[in-house]
């Protein structure tokens, strides 16, 4: 994935996107928007920064896992087994983007009821979300594999795309196959010298930042 | 790990309604829920993608707090604060209960009846329900505060359309004054948050100025902060330094399509030839009527005699009037940097290529990519009108008007409207759904309580209305307003100070309430009627509400349908045919049928006044008599919306259109001596001295604060996620807000804390000088005018039946007084920079 961080404007399209989509309760949220405020009035700067899971090469969480309930996919795809995993939360410490949550308990919307739309996505909704896990983005991966049986490219085909990258209003988002030097992610990281969050950790994130 | 079952699914097109705009969107509908919404990738109003506030619309309908059977008050005593004790009713008691006052009240004075709503996607039809009853009372409540008067004005005089927007697709260098236009708020945010940011990386560089680093000035190639209320004084600068010291402006734009070359004598008005406007004729040495010569040979500069009257071309004029403004001045006013704004002025004038063309499908047209785009934190003050007039000068004077790369009024030239030459051969609109300032209504004693007749060029003075109700006798209205019929928006929250509209509110014996929630206006009302949400009806091309306001596309002419994507929930009914039935048992079916016929349709689609007809048949015979036989409801349920490309000459239209815009509004003196007469006559105090053919920079109240105490501006902003004040219930918005480091907090710079020993996260107390105070938690920042104290949206709401929303934010709109010296009293617009105190 490709963010360019000189057309994002930090409108949280893709917080509430990646919410409604993977029906995440309050307080959980796949992907963040942080703004980073530099300078002195007048010379300001406010930037802001989307982070989800990274989908690190060489993800630190799966080193940590007890029960190999998080693993990374052939494609690259970093993903938790909710039936594997044991809620120890060693993975979250391990993250460096923080991008992991614990669900201690499940939560709703309104206080004391459960709207139609929360229940269809707990009961036949892409995700369990349940108790005692923890979660994180999986590049909507429900969107990319159900594509790919269809024979839609992800990146190309906004049903075969994270649905962050499809709703995003200014278009700054971008997915696609990094291994590929001739995809649009891999070109537009040449042309703007994209860059990777916390590189000298040496995690080696899928995801590329375009400077702002 | 994924869910491996399979729900029965499909996705229903129809048009979002979380803001004014209506985006296509798909509405994910899965065993009956509404589980998901995305952009519609087939509509080109969106193309596929959205906005924040339209993803998070299921937690609309699915809001346990909704309305959910007609209700009744049942404790007499009304205010904020006081429960109205609601009682369920059946669906027939309250309608026969409203029916019966609204047939009383209109054999007695159909202007008794007050419409209240601020739904721009159902205005037109609103608008026709108040003609059928017979009342000129409509209030479109929060129009001035959410909305842009003067703006609208404007361009309505320069551009023959009710929005002028930046054409993104060309321009190279972009001014942005108080807006966040392509950065989420106002028009389109997919649509022009994908054009902002393509032309933003291919090199356009953006200057704004607005007093809080929010979203536009976070992106932005140069900040320029500004002292709120002072861009009037701005723009004159840029406009001085183009014409007097750079000598860059755009003399055949401003000759051929302007009102630049015509004479005007010392008085201020025009020098006449048989009643016309008359130019000097440089082939004859001599004055002629402005139709009468070839235009090369029009003089666009200097002085000329003529019968001994000493007469100026009025571009001449504006060159004269605009000397004052030297860039030191002007840095006085607005903090901005002398060396800045000479600079800034020098980068536009250079980027908008004056002389230049451009081929664009076989049309050769003038090239000017540069453009200064203005809303509403500019223009939010008390002189708006003529802000607003400097500021699109600035367009003016280097012909960056309606070609490639400038300002577009937008929508002006339509597919079956166009931009005409009116009177004088002033460009006048080619639609009239607004009223619209040239050429101006005759000034006259008010008989409507929105006090519409002492605003003889605004499109609308809505907000008086609670000034109109609160001194019924001083405007010497000649009838009091027993009832009111109020749906969608909340006057109480959108206004100004919610006391004042309290106690307007309270003088309304009768109030009927379509709505989602009992919100802050509902609980004034007397009988509530539950409404439906967007998901759950039908409205008919909500998008081009005045056939030409929105969708403000580039490239693309849209109309859409709103389709039902469910059944109404609980005991609800669709706002429009509430109307509908209210106005049979009432007994004007009869005329607000007719009113339809001549409004929206065509033969053979019209009715017959006398019988009944369903909703679902006056959609069909509207979209039939707009787009033909074949293309009723049906054929819209299928399809949704309908769209064709437009054409060079409707995007661009100044080249193939007659019709001069104003540059210099001789018409305002006139006008101003007409309000002038009918205040004196009434006794009222009213200030006419910006009725003046050029405009200023003139001080807003806050500026004349004599008192240090009260040393800094409060002022308003809005947020991308929220739109007025009907959002802020969402809970998944509303966590959102939580999590922002500022929409619910009071923004102010660390210097202008620290003087006050306030630090990050304090409970701060924010007090107008006139007394008005409101509380909130302090957020401090570099971002930020250190002058200004920046309050965010319309929050801070109190309503019961919007627990979500109960208590989140500040309310700004407390510090706004509702008073004539707080608003412009030429466009109507409210003041909302305020001058206040701080501290903990």
């Amino acid at each position: 994935m490709v963010i360019d961080l000189k057309k994002c404007t930090g409108c949280r399209t893709c917080v509430i996107s990646c919410k409604v989509e993977n029906g995440t309760q309050p307080g959980v949220f796949w992907n963040r928007v942080g703004i980073k405020e530099e300078g002195v009035f007048p010379n300001v700067r406010r930037i802001p920064v989307p982070v989800a899971c990274q989908h690190c090469e060489d993800p630190p969480c799966v080193k940590v896992c007890p029960s190999k309930a998080s693993i990374r996919r052939e494609d690259g795809i970093v993903i938790i087994d909710e039936d594997k995993c044991i809620g120890c939360r060693y993975c979250m410490m391990a993250c460096p983007y923080g991008a992991r949550f614990f669900i201690d308990h499940l939560k709703n919307y309104f206080p004391n009821s459960i709207t139609p739309f929360e229940k269809w996505h707990r009961e036949k909704g892409w995700h369990k979300h349940t108790k005692g896990v923890c979660e994180k983005c999986d590049f909507c991966l429900h969107r990319v594999e159900r594509g790919l049986k269809k024979g839609l490219k992800p990146g190309i085909n906004g049903d075969a795309t994270p649905k962050c990258v499809v709703d995003c209003p200014s278009k700054a988002r971008y997915f696609g196959d990094l291994d590929d030097p001739t995809s649009e992610v891999s070109q537009l990281i040449r042309k703007y010298g994209g860059f990777r969050l916390l590189k000298e950790i040496g995690t080696n994130p899928s995801v590329y930042y375009l400077p702002p | 790990m994924l869910n491996t079952s399979t729900p029965t699914d499909d996705w229903v097109p129809t048009v979002c309604r979380m803001c004014f705009n209506g985006c296509g969107i798909l509405v994910h509908r899965a065993d009956g829920v509404i589980a998901g919404v995305q952009g519609n990738p087939s509509n080109p109003i969106n193309y596929g993608r959205i906005c924040i506030k339209g993803l998070a619309s299921p937690m609309l309908i699915y809001d346990p707090n909704r309305v959910k059977k007609p209700l009744k008050r049942t404790n007499s005593e009304k205010g904020i604060g006081v429960d109205p004790k609601w009682k369920e009713i059946s669906w027939d008691e309250a309608l026969d209960t409203i029916a019966e006052h609204l047939r009383r009240i209109r054999k007695e004075n159909p202007n008794k009846l007050a419409f209240l709503s601020i739904d721009h996607q159902t205005a037109h039809i609103m608008a026709v329900y108040a003609a059928a009853y017979g009342t000129k009372n409509l209030w479109f409540g929060g129009g001035a505060v959410q909305c842009g008067a003067g703006h609208h004005q404007v361009s309505h005089l320069l551009h023959a359309s009710f929005l002028t927007i930046p054409d993104l697709n060309y321009c190279n260098y972009l001014i942005m004054a108080g807006s966040q236009f392509g950065f989420g708020s106002y028009c389109i945010p997919p649509y022009y948050g994908e054009k902002m940011a393509a032309a933003r990386r291919r090199g356009m560089k953006l200057v704004v100025d607005p007093f809080l680093s929010a979203s536009s000035a976070a992106k932005a190639d140069e900040w320029l902060p500004i002292r709120p209320g002072t861009d009037a004084a701005l723009a004159l600068g840029w406009i001085n330094t183009l014409v007097n010291d750079l000598k860059i402006y755009d003399k055949e734009y401003l000759r051929c399509y302007t009102n630049g070359p015509y004479l005007v004598k010392p008085d201020g008005y025009y020098f006449r030839l048989n009643g016309k406007p008359a130019v000097w004729d440089t082939s004859t040495d001599e004055p002629r009527p402005y139709d009468d010569v070839d235009h090369t040979k029009i003089a666009l500069e200097g002085n000329f005699k003529v019968d001994e009257v000493n007469c100026s071309t009025a571009f001449e004029c504006l060159r004269e009037h605009v000397k004052k403004y030297t860039p030191k001045y002007v840095e006085q006013i607005t903090t901005i940097p002398a060396p800045t704004i000479r600079r800034i002025a020098e980068e536009f004038g250079r980027a908008a290529m004056v002389g230049s063309t451009i081929v664009i499908d076989g049309k050769t047209l003038p090239y000017r990519p540069a453009c200064l785009f203005y809303f509403k934190g500019a223009q939010g003050h008390k002189h708006s009108m003529l802000t607003s007039i400097a500021l699109e000068l600035v367009n003016a004077i280097v012909g960056a008007m309606d070609v490639p790369g400038g300002a577009l009024g937008c929508n002006a030239y339509g597919p079956f409207w166009r931009p005409k030459e009116g009177p004088d051969g002033m460009l006048i609109p080619g639609i009239r759904m607004v009223p619209f300032p040239f050429p101006p209504r005759p000034a006259r004693t008010p008989d409507s309580y929105t006090l519409f007749e002492l605003f003889p060029i605004a499109c609308d003075s809505s907000q008086m209305f609670v000034l109109g109700m609160l001194e019924s006798e001083r405007f010497r209205l000649p009838y009091k307003i027993e009832a009111m019929l109020h749906y969608f928006g909340n006057a109480m929250i959108n206004t100004g100070n919610p006391k004042q509209v309290e106690a307007a509110l309270k003088k309304i014996p009768f109030i009927t309430s379509i709505s989602l929630f009992i919100d802050e206006t509902t609980e004034f009302a007397d009988i509530v009627l539950p409404d439906t949400t967007f998901f759950e009806r039908l409205d008919p091309f909500p998008n081009l509400p005045f056939d030409g306001f929105i969708p403000a596309l580039l490239d693309q002419w849209v109309w859409q349908m709103r389709l039902p994507v469910v059944e109404p929930m609980y005991d609800t009914k669709p706002c429009m045919e509430i109307l509908l039935e209210l106005a049979d048992r009432a007994g004007y079916l009869k005329d607000l049928l007719t009113v339809w016929n001549a409004v929206f349709l065509k033969e053979p689609y019209k009715v017959d006044p006398s019988k009944k007809y369903t909703w679902e048949e006056l959609v069909d015979r509207w979209a039939k008599s707009r787009f033909g036989a074949d293309k009723g409801l049906d054929w819209f349920k299928e399809r949704q919306f309908i769209a064709w490309s437009k054409k060079v000459e409707e995007v661009y239209w100044r080249p193939f259109t007659k019709g001069r815009s104003h540059i210099y509004f001789e018409f305002f003196k006139k006008t101003g001596e007409d309000v002038k007469k009918v205040i004196e006559e009434l006794c009222l105090e009213w200030d006419t001295s910006d009725y003046q053919p050029l405009p200023d920079w003139k001080p807003c109240l806050s500026h004349q604060v004599d008192n240090s105490v009260y040393d800094l501006y409060a002022i308003n902003y809005k947020v991308v996620e929220h739109s007025t004040a009907g959002t802020l219930e969402n809970p998944l918005l509303t966590e959102i807000s939580q999590h922002s480091d500022r929409s619910l907090l009071i923004v102010l710079h660390p210097s202008a804390a620290k003087k006050r020993r306030i630090r990050d996260g304090d409970i701060i107390w924010v007090e107008s000088v006139d007394g008005n105070k409101v509380r909130g938690k302090a957020k401090l920042s570099e971002g930020v005018h250190p002058e200004v104290v920046a309050i965010a949206g319309s929050h801070g709401k109190w309503a019961q039946g919007e627990p979500v929303a109960k208590g989140k934010g500040v309310q700004f709109n407390t510090l706004v007084p509702i008073t004539l010296q707080y608003t412009d009293l030429v466009s109507c617009n409210e003041d909302l920079c305020i001058k206040v105190r701080v501290y903990r």
